[in-house]
C-alpha cells in the first residue's frame, strides 16, 4: 500500500513537467476518472460527455498542482474533480435558459437553419485545415528549436507588465528583419540585442525564451493564419 | 476572446489566443486549428510551499521584526547619546558634577554647593567636551578668585570602562593646564594625607561607665579607678514598695545579731521617703534581711513558744471577728505587736492551718438539751475555757 502512495506520486511528479507521462498517468487512471465523474453525474460517463473531458482536465490540473503537502494524491484529485465539474454545472445553470445551436435534437437542428448565416462551411473547414497544417508546420519548426507548444503554454507570461516586455521585443525584432533572419540561421534568440533595441529587461527575456521562440517563428513568413490571428494585439509591430 | 487550438492530448488541450498567450484549457473534444470563444482555462496553481497560514503569519513578522530592529536601533542611539555613562565630580572650592554620555560628552552638569550653582548660572554646555567645560568653570573661579594656578583640583571620575576612566584621566591631566589636576576615581577610597598622619592622634576620651549598666557584665568597668564604694559587695537594690523596712532593721529585737557586713562602713541611713537613686556615688540603702539571709541571721535565738502563740493570736482580729478574752495573749498589759519582719506569709499561713498543734482538742461534753448543734469535733477551734463556761 504504501509502495502504491509512492508510485503514484513519483508518477505525479514526473508528469508535472513531462507532457508525456501526463498522458500516461491519465490514461493510467481513466477508471478512477470515470468513477468520479460517475458519483456526480450519478450514472455512468459516456465518452462524449463534457463532464468526462472536464474531469480529465481536473485531474490534468491535480496532477500540476499537487504537492506532498496536500495528502494522498487520489483524494486530492477526486476533490479537484468534484470542484471542477461543480464550477461546470454552476456555469451550465446559468445559461440553462438559452437554446444551444448545436444541439442533436431534430427540432433544434431545424432552428439552426433557419439562421441566416453569412458563414461558409466549406470555407471554414477549409479555414481550419489550413491552420492546421500551420500549426504542424510551426510544431515541427519549434522542435527544431527543442521546444514544445507545452512548453510554449507553460513558459507564457502570466503578468500582464511581463507580457508587455515581450510584446515590445518581438515588435522590435519584427521591425528589424535581421534579427529574424539571425533567429533562423542561429536558431538561438537574440535575447541582448532585444533587450537593448526594446529597451526592456534582459533577464525578463531570458525567463520566457521558448514563447519568444514560438512567437518569433509565427512573425516569420509562413504563417499567416496565425500572424493574422496574433496581430490585433501585435499591430504595432508584426 | 477568440482561442486556437494549437495542441491537444488526452486530459488538456493549448489554446493561443489573440494576445499572442498560450493557455492550457479543458479538451472539450477540440481538433487542433480549431477557434473556440468559451474555453475552461486552466486555473493558476499556487505556489507551492506558501500555505494560508504562512502567507498570513510572513507580513505580522516582518513588521515585527521591523519593529525590533527599529527599537533596537533606536535604543542603541539614546544609549550612546543621551544615556549617562560617567560621572566626573570636579571638587574645589566649587564642588560640580558632570554628567557625560557614552562618547564622553557633557549631558548636563550639576551645582552642588551654592558657589557652583553661582558659577554655572548663565552657563551653556551645549556642544562643549568635558574639557571645555572644565577649562571655563577653572577659569570663572580663578577669575573669582577663588582659585590661583598653582592650586590643585580634585576630579572624580566615575566610569563605566575602565578604558573610559584611563581616557577621561589622561584627558583631563593633558588638557587642562590652568591649575593642576588630580584625578581619582569615584568612590575609592581616600589616600591617606601626610599632613594629616603627622597631627598627634588625640586620646580617646575615657569611657563613662554607664551606671546604669550591671557592673558584672560590663567588664570595662572593672579595671577602672579604684572607688572604696564600688569595692563594696554589691548588694541588691531595696525594694521599692517597702523603703521603712529597709531602715527599719536598727529596732528590730534581733538588732544585737550582727549581720554579715562587708568590709567599708556601711553607708548611712537614708531617709525612707526619698526614692532610692541610681547612678550617684551613694551607698545603696542596707536592703531587708534578705529570706535567703535569715537563717544565717538568726541561728542563736529560736522563737520562744509563747510568742509563736502571740503570733497565731494576733492574727485573729484581722479576720474581722472580735476575738474573746485572751489573758495569756497580754503580758504586763502591752499588747505584743507583731513583728512583720520575723513573721513571713508563709509561715503565717502554715500556723493557721495548724491549730492543734497548739490548741490540742478537748473531749467534747454530751449537750444536755440539744441545744448545741453537732459539729465535727476537728472544725471546732474554741478555747477550752469558752467551752467549760458554756456548760
Amino acid at each position: 500500500m504504501k509502495s502504491d502512495s509512492h508510485q503514484i506520486i513519483a508518477q505525479v511528479y514526473k508528469a508535472k513537467t513531462d507532457g508525456r507521462a501526463a498522458d500516461e498517468l491519465i490514461s493510467s487512471y481513466m477508471p478512477f476518472i470515470k468513477s468520479e465523474t460517475a458519483k456526480f453525474l450519478k450514472r455512468p460517463p459516456d465518452p462524449s460527455d463534457d463532464e468526462l473531458s472536464i474531469a480529465m482536465f481536473a485531474f490534468y490540473e491535480a496532477v500540476r498542482s499537487y504537492t506532498k503537502s496536500r495528502g494522498a494524491f487520489l483524494n486530492f484529485a477526486a476533490l479537484q474533480i468534484r470542484s471542477r465539474l461543480i464550477d461546470n454545472y454552476r456555469k451550465e445553470k446559468r445559461n440553462k435558459g438559452q437554446i444551444s445551436l448545436d444541439s442533436s435534437d431534430e427540432e433544434q437542428a431545424d432552428l439552426l437553419e433557419t439562421i441566416p448565416d453569412g458563414h461558409d462551411e466549406y470555407e471554414a473547414t477549409e479555414m481550419r485545415e489550413a491552420t492546421r497544417q500551420e500549426i504542424e508546420e510551426l510544431t515541427a519548426q519549434m522542435t527544431d528549436f527543442g521546444v514544445s507548444m507545452t512548453d510554449v503554454a507553460d513558459n507564457s507570461p502570466r503578468q500582464s507588465r511581463t507580457m508587455e516586455s515581450c510584446r515590445r521585443a518581438i515588435a522590435y525584432a519584427r521591425s528589424h528583419p535581421d534579427i529574424l533572419e539571425d533567429f533562423l540561421r542561429t536558431k538561438r534568440v537574440p535575447i541582448a540585442r532585444l533587450a537593448e533595441g526594446a529597451a526592456v529587461d534582459r533577464k525578463s527575456l531570458e525567463r520566457h525564451r521558448r514563447y519568444l521562440v514560438a512567437v518569433l517563428l509565427i512573425c516569420t513568413n509562413g504563417y499567416e493564419i496565425l500572424r493574422g490571428h496574433i496581430m490585433q494585439v501585435l499591430k504595432g509591430g508584426c | 476572446m477568440k482561442y486556437v487550438v494549437t495542441e491537444c492530448h488526452d486530459g488538456y488541450a493549448v489554446l493561443m489566443d489573440e494576445g499572442a498567450g498560450f493557455v492550457h484549457a479543458a479538451n472539450l473534444h477540440y481538433t487542433v486549428g480549431q477557434t473556440v470563444t468559451n474555453p475552461i482555462l486552466m486555473q493558476e496553481a499556487e505556489p507551492a510551499g506558501k500555505s494560508i497560514t504562512v502567507r498570513r503569519i510572513l507580513p505580522v513578522l516582518a513588521a515585527a521584526a521591523c519593529l525590533a530592529v527599529v527599537s533596537a536601533a533606536g535604543f542603541s542611539y539614546y544609549s550612546g547619546k543621551y544615556k549617562t555613562h560617567s560621572v566626573v565630580v570636579m571638587s574645589s572650592d566649587a564642588n560640580i558634577k558632570m554628567y557625560l554620555n557614552k562618547q564622553g560628552e557633557v549631558l548636563s552638569v550639576q551645582a552642588e554647593d551654592d558657589y557652583a550653582e553661582e558659577i554655572l548660572r548663565d552657563y551653556d554646555t551645549k556642544n562643549k567636551s568635558k574639557t571645555d567645560v572644565a577649562n571655563d568653570l577653572l577659569a570663572k573661579q580663578i577669575e573669582s578668585g577663588h582659585l590661583t594656578s598653582g592650586d590643585t583640583v580634585d576630579f572624580y571620575i566615575s566610569a563605566d570602562t575602565n578604558a573610559a576612566y584611563d581616557t577621561y584621566k589622561t584627558e583631563f591631566e593633558t588638557e587642562i593646564q590652568q591649575v593642576r589636576v588630580s584625578v581619582q576615581e569615584l568612590g575609592a577610597p581616600e589616600p591617606p594625607k601626610p599632613d594629616k598622619a603627622e597631627a598627634p592622634v588625640k586620646p580617646e576620651a575615657p569611657v563613662k561607665p554607664d551606671p546604669k549598666a550591671d557592673p558584672k557584665n560590663d567588664p570595662k568597668a572593672e579595671p577602672a579607678k579604684p572607688d572604696p564604694a564600688k569595692d563594696q559587695p554589691l548588694q541588691p537594690e531595696a525594694p521599692k514598695e517597702k523603703p521603712a523596712q529597709a531602715v527599719k532593721p536598727a529596732e528590730k529585737p534581733w538588732k544585737n545579731v550582727t549581720p554579715v557586713q562587708p568590709a567599708n562602713p556601711p553607708a548611712p541611713p537614708v531617709n525612707p521617703k526619698d526614692p532610692p537613686t541610681i547612678g550617684k556615688e551613694q551607698t545603696p540603702p542596707v536592703p531587708p534581711t534578705e529570706p535567703e539571709e535569715k537563717p544565717e541571721l538568726l541561728p542563736d535565738e529560736p522563737k520562744k513558744p509563747e510568742e509563736i502563740e502571740k503570733t497565731d493570736t494576733e492574727e485573729k482580729p484581722e479576720d474581722g471577728i472580735p476575738a474573746p478574752e485572751k489573758p495569756e495573749e497580754q503580758e504586763g498589759g502591752k499588747p505584743v505587736l507583731p513583728d512583720p519582719d520575723t513573721e513571713q506569709p508563709g509561715e503565717k499561713d502554715k500556723e493557721e492551718k495548724k491549730p492543734a498543734e497548739v490548741h490540742p482538742p478537748l473531749p467534747r461534753p454530751e449537750p444536755a438539751n440539744g441545744l448545741l448543734p453537732k459539729q465535727d469535733p476537728l472544725q471546732i477551734s474554741e478555747p477550752p475555757e469558752l467551752f467549760a463556761v458554756l456548760v
